[in-house]
């Protein structure tokens, strides 16, 4: 026995012998390899684990209020005088060009042009058309840039959901906020970087699932942490019944011994960065009841995001919650708000969705502005693709539904370095861009320049090639920018 | 054998540099052919031999300590080394001649490089024939050598840069030249655009010195002037003209500018270019002037900073220190890589003291941000911050400041926006900021200052904006609804009345008599009623500064007569009711608004639903009460037609009573409805319930007028 243990032993070092001279040699070709740096200026490239923007950033920070399920653009933004002229008529063949179709409507012999049953304003100095369902949001929309030209390639959810988050069609990539928080770290050392908030409309939903908030290939530290509107926010995070705050203080300070003692043993750095981990949840502890408590919030902010908002759960009470993260720099802040497939129904559903909605998200505009926070946070409120101008199935002027369109749709971002005012048009059928197409990868890189990031240059290594959120596409999009 | 073979090498080496010195002469008129062009181009293999060669003769005869007098190995193999010297230098020579008639050169430099080595070539040559004379004399062997080095170092040099371009070498190690920072603003389209262009891609072979086909591009005057094949562009032309029609041939066009093997022009700098020609090529015109979705301007916006970027002069604090002053709750990070600018956020107000604030003092020049929001500093701490002279922005929302120190800030001259939402600012300590000339925006929401009368500070303030945000004073909006927590709808004993509502302050008053709740006479709610009958309840929420809520209702159930058995005339033809049993409709179990297939409702369509209640000993009966669903998005709708039906024998039940639910008329949230039906009371062995579906939904819910549904979980008899 004692002889194996003695093997044991030597082996163990010799290994670790070997392996720490391994890491000698490697860290002295490291260093001959940094040293072109002690001249010159730093490569961006090798900086990227200092998580420091490559370029003075315009926001940092970022609200998604991901509108799931793909609400119907010509309902809202995109005014299209010409679908009301010509409703019911058939969408011309020169015009659909051979667009796929969706299982849902290729057995449709006809494509019925719906124009939509609500009323357009111009709102705002920029007199942007806005739709009736939407009063709130047109009270800001000088604060606004409407993109009317977002065209994706997917055309079912969850492809276009997974693209638009992860900036690819299949799963297992990182999601947006995930890039960010592996580029650009926490502001909050108390908080994680990456925050997701789930919310349900009355519409016919889509589901969403958390490998939209995946870390991919990159470390688990930068997954998207889910809220829930229950007394446990953070899953896992409060203590036991039987535990105090002084004993789990007790309890990690010795964890802590027991921790450092492996790492002077094996030097493994993850070793670290486990104890670190539950020091950030040592400390979430404090942080997260203070943030999720809207009880405290005053009457204005109340009347401002609409009662609902402290109705745990809703679209308000998120918008309020994201926007109190937000504040105490959590880097990005993913909400998802379900209910938007309005297949048929649609005027009902939307009406219902907007209700929802429409409130608190130009609130949350109102409310970062108010707080000078909202030329350093970029909102961003859209959905995975439009949704198109024919009607699908039952049809009557005031009833009708649409099917999933990716060649354009609307999303609108505000704050954060975007310049106010509509970018892009599409054609008068509302079907075709005609000018300043954005791509889901240009969108990606837009936002990652105005986090101060060069999309290029934002790479991990995995499976032996460099990725990014753009992949091998993207250009920034300079009009976009103010 | 040997000496003959020398023989022959020195005359071809003479032969070889007549030709030079020929060529030389008469390079105007010299073509090279094709298949003579291959040996040119050898130049760059052959040229390395001559260099080494005649640097190791250089060393040799100096060093060697050769003699004359003695003929000596060394001096036989210092007249190898400088006759094979000779020959590949004169080789290098000619290669190079031919190949310096190819396009694509620098000319300047070409012109000395060539000089210089036909002068290598001469000097080896005659080095060679008068080596013994030379290797006499100390000082003309010195003289010799030292010529010869410096002249092989400058030459070799200058090829070097005829190939790979001037300071190849250095170039990585030099700091690249800054030019000055121009602004969106201040750029001029022709002169920052344009020229920079040109400046990288053209002028090398269009300059004064130089000027291919005539055409020099170093001022608009020339420009415009064109070269001799013509004007450079033309607007009335398809292609605009020349410059943009040769930029755009494919690249293996010999026309093709620049031409290939020179650096060519970038996607965008092409596009700047046909835009710029496009727009009327202005030398004057600015890029603000454009209208703002103008693609020159877009183009430029990459190009050019707008007034907002700072840039900053001031050095870099020392990385040490930042990173231990950086913590937890105090986050200390540089606005990017390589900016000197620092960020200050602190996070939690608990954690903090004064102190944390003095601390960062050692970086009050580099910090330009400062984030204070819900810290707790008074307006003491102003005085630290002031200290912070390059602070561009700075946040002091919901500190505990209350105004009285803000005179000290007015040291931050650099200052863009202050932020002092939710502190106790009001109009008159604000006035203190009005030197701040730099001071775009400023944010007072939610402080005493927020309603009064700002014209005075706006007047200060003449540059600023001032944020004052949203007041909710005069906004009415409607509280949502109560909610009733009661979850039990079936009233086993008396239960407590329990409602609850997310804002504070609300009052929440209820009637029992099916009577919308007003403010006034309605009971309030105080969390003590009992209910302890079927009722139907109606809550509503006021508070005052608010619309009322929308009325709440709830029906809540007594059981009363207990009824026997209970059993459906004909079954449910629908999946999954089909397989219920009539039972569930007394089992006291109240069915959930949201799945209601689980078995405690009974659905049915397209017939009606026709429930037979049998009492062994009849009591009097006054009223039948049923739980129903009324869920739109499913298609379940209030019965069309309720009847009640009575007698003692099951085959004739005669009509006492018949009833027509009203409708919903929009969409709304899944619910329950209670309804109760009262009639004469009666004494009877049989009732028989009959509830018709709604035969055809309205048109805003289905165009084609689906059939709907009716779902009932619970029957009872009073």
């Amino acid at each position: 026995m004692n002889k194996e243990l003695l093997e044991y032993s030597l082996n163990f070092n010799r290994r670790r012998f070997l392996s720490k001279m391994s890491l000698g040699i490697g860290s002295v070709a490291l260093g001959s390899l940094l040293i072109p740096d002690l001249f010159g200026e730093k490569n961006p490239e090798d900086m990227l684990l200092a998580g420091l923007p490559h370029f003075a950033p315009k926001a940092k920070r970022i609200i998604y209020l991901f509108q799931n399920g793909a609400p119907s653009q010509l309902d809202l933004f995109d005014y299209k005088p010409k679908l009301q002229e010509m409703f019911g008529q058939d969408l011309p063949e020169s015009i659909r060009n051979g667009q796929r179709l969706t299982g849902m409507t290729a057995g449709q012999k006809k494509f019925p042009l719906a124009g939509s049953v609500f009323n357009f304003n111009q709102h705002g100095k920029a007199r942007t058309w806005m739709s009736e369902i939407l009063p709130h949001t047109a009270k800001v929309v000088d604060e606004l840039c409407v993109i009317k030209s977002m065209y994706t390639e997917a055309i079912n959810h969850d492809p276009a959901l997974t693209f638009l988050q992860t900036g690819a069609q299949v799963g297992n990539r990182p999601s947006m906020g995930s890039w960010l928080s592996y580029g650009l770290g926490s502001e909050n050392k108390n908080l994680p970087a990456f925050c997701v908030l789930l919310s349900k409309g009355k519409g016919n939903g889509q589901g969403v699932y958390s490998k939209l908030w995946s870390n991919g290939f990159l470390d688990s530290v930068h997954q998207g942490v889910q809220f829930s509107s229950g007394d446990s926010p953070v899953l896992y995070l409060n203590n036991h019944e039987s535990i105090n705050k002084a004993d789990r203080r007790k309890m990690l300070d010795k964890l802590e011994q027991l921790n450092a003692e492996t790492f002077n043993q094996s030097g493994d750095p993850e070793v670290n960065a486990k104890i670190q981990q539950y020091e950030m949840a040592y400390r979430m502890q404090t942080a997260v009841p203070d943030i999720t408590d809207v009880s405290k919030e005053p009457d204005d902010i109340v009347k401002l995001y609409g009662p609902d908002c402290l109705i745990p759960g809703t679209f308000a009470a998120n918008a309020l919650l994201s926007r109190k993260l937000s504040e105490n720099g959590v880097r990005f802040v993913q909400l998802y708000h379900q209910g938007w497939d309005t297949h048929g129904n649609l005027p009902n559903e939307m009406r219902g969705q907007c209700m929802d909605t429409d409130q608190a998200s130009a609130a949350l505009i109102t409310d970062l502005k108010q707080r000078g926070l909202l030329d350093e946070t970029l909102v961003i409120w859209g959905g995975e693709f439009g949704r198109t101008n024919y009607c699908q199935g039952d049809f009557s002027k005031e009833n009708y539904g649409r099917d999933h369109h990716p060649r354009c749709f609307s999303i609108w971002m505000a704050g954060g370095g975007v310049k106010p005012g509509s970018y892009g048009e599409t054609d008068e059928f509302g079907y075709n861009i005609i000018e300043n197409p954005v791509h889901v990868n240009d969108f990606h890189a837009t936002i990652l320049h105005l986090m101060g990031l060069d999309h290029e240059k934002l790479t991990y290594k995995h499976l032996g090639r460099r990725y990014r959120l753009t992949d091998v596409g993207g250009k920034v999009v300079q009009g976009l920018i103010s | 054998m040997m000496q003959r073979f020398k023989t022959y090498l020195y005359n071809a080496s003479f032969a070889l540099n007549c030709l030079l010195v020929f060529l030389l002469i008469f390079e105007k008129g010299l073509l090279v052919p094709s298949w003579v062009q291959p040996i040119g181009r050898l130049h760059p293999m052959l040229l390395h031999f001559p260099i080494v060669l005649l640097v190791t003769c250089i060393f040799w005869e100096f060093f060697s300590g050769l003699k004359l007098s003695l003929k000596t190995d060394q001096t036989v193999i210092g007249d190898s080394l400088l006759l094979i010297t000779a020959l590949t230098s004169v080789m290098s020579a000619l290669m190079g001649l031919l190949l310096s008639k190819e396009d694509g050169y620098e000319q300047d430099i070409l012109f000395w490089h060539k000089w210089g080595g036909a002068f290598i070539s001469l000097l080896s040559i005659l080095w060679y024939v008068f080596r013994e004379s030379i290797r006499n004399t100390k000082l003309v062997l010195g003289v010799t050598s030292i010529t010869a080095l410096v002249v092989i170092i400058i030459t070799s040099h200058l090829g070097a840069s005829v190939t790979h371009g001037e300071n190849f070498v250095l170039a990585p190690v030099m700091k690249e030249k800054k030019s000055p920072i121009v602004l969106f603003e201040d750029a001029v389209i022709y002169t920052n655009m344009v020229q920079p262009i040109l400046q990288a891609k053209c002028i090398s072979c269009h300059n004064d010195g130089k000027a291919k086909g005539g055409l020099v591009m170093e001022t608009f005057a020339q420009l415009l002037k064109g070269g001799k094949n013509g004007v450079l562009w033309d607007s009335t032309q398809n292609d605009f003209g020349m410059l943009l029609s040769r930029i755009h041939l494919p690249l293996d066009d010999k026309k093709h500018m620049p031409p290939s093997g020179k650096p060519q022009l970038t996607e965008e700098e092409a596009k700047i270019l046909y835009y710029w020609i496009h727009s009327g090529a202005s030398a004057t015109a600015k890029v603000i002037n454009l209208p703002a979705t103008d693609t020159l301007s877009l183009l430029a916006k990459s190009l050019f900073n707008t007034v907002e970027t700072d840039q900053y002069t001031f050095k870099a604090a020392d990385e040490n220190t930042v990173k231990t002053l950086s913590n937890n709750y105090r986050f200390i990070t540089p606005l990017s890589i390589n900016s000197p600018a620092l960020g200050v956020e602190f996070f939690g107000a608990s954690q903090f003291k004064a102190e944390q604030l003095k601390e960062i003092l050692p970086l009050k020049e580099q910090i330009v941000t400062l984030n204070l929001n819900k810290i707790p500093i008074t307006d003491a701490d102003l005085a630290t911050i002031a200290q912070f002279t390059n602070l561009r922005k700075l946040n002091l929302s919901f500190t505990n400041i209350k105004g009285n120190g803000l005179s000290s800030l007015t040291q931050l001259k650099s200052l863009k926006q202050l932020s002092l939402s939710g502190t106790g600012v009001d109009m008159t300590s604000l006035g203190a900021l009005s030197s701040l000339s730099k001071l775009t925006e400023l944010i007072i929401w939610s402080t005493p200052a927020q309603n009064q009368n700002l014209a005075t500070l706006q007047n200060q303030l003449k540059n600023t904006r001032i944020e004052t945000g949203f007041s909710g004073d005069t906004v009415v909006i409607k509280l949502n609804q109560p909610i009733i927590e009661n979850e039990e709808l079936i009233l086993m004993e008396p239960t407590k009345l329990r409602l609850k509502h997310y804002v504070k302050g609300v009052e929440m008053r209820y009637t029992i008599d099916g009577t919308d709740p007003d403010s006034i006479l309605s009971p309030l709610y105080k969390g003590d009623y009992l209910m302890d009958n079927t009722l139907t309840l109606k809550v509503k929420a006021f508070k005052v500064g608010w619309q009322s809520s929308e009325v709440v209702e709830r029906t809540f159930f007594k059981p009363g007569a207990k009824i026997d058995s209970i059993s459906l005339l004909k079954p449910s033809e629908q999946d999954p009711y089909k397989k219920f049993s009539a039972s569930i409709l007394i089992d006291t179990k109240k069915g959930e608004d949201k799945d209601f297939s689980n078995g405690k409702w009974m659905g049915f369509k397209d017939q009606p639903m026709e429930i037979l209640i049998y009492l062994k000993d009849p009591i009097d009966v006054s009223s039948v009460s049923l739980s129903t669903l009324v869920a739109i998005n499913s298609n379940i709708f209030p019965a069309q037609q309720i009847q009640v039906w009575a007698g003692n024998n099951p085959r004739s039940l005669r009509m006492i009573k018949k009833e027509i639910p009203v409708q919903p008329e929009k969409p709304a949230p899944t619910y329950t409805k209670g309804v109760q039906i009262s009639f004469k009371p009666i004494k009877a062995n049989y009732l028989k319930v009959v509830l018709i579906p709604v035969h055809k939904l309205p048109m805003w819910r289905s165009p084609k007028g689906y059939k709907g549904w009716v779902f009932v979980d619970e029957v009872f008899l009073n």
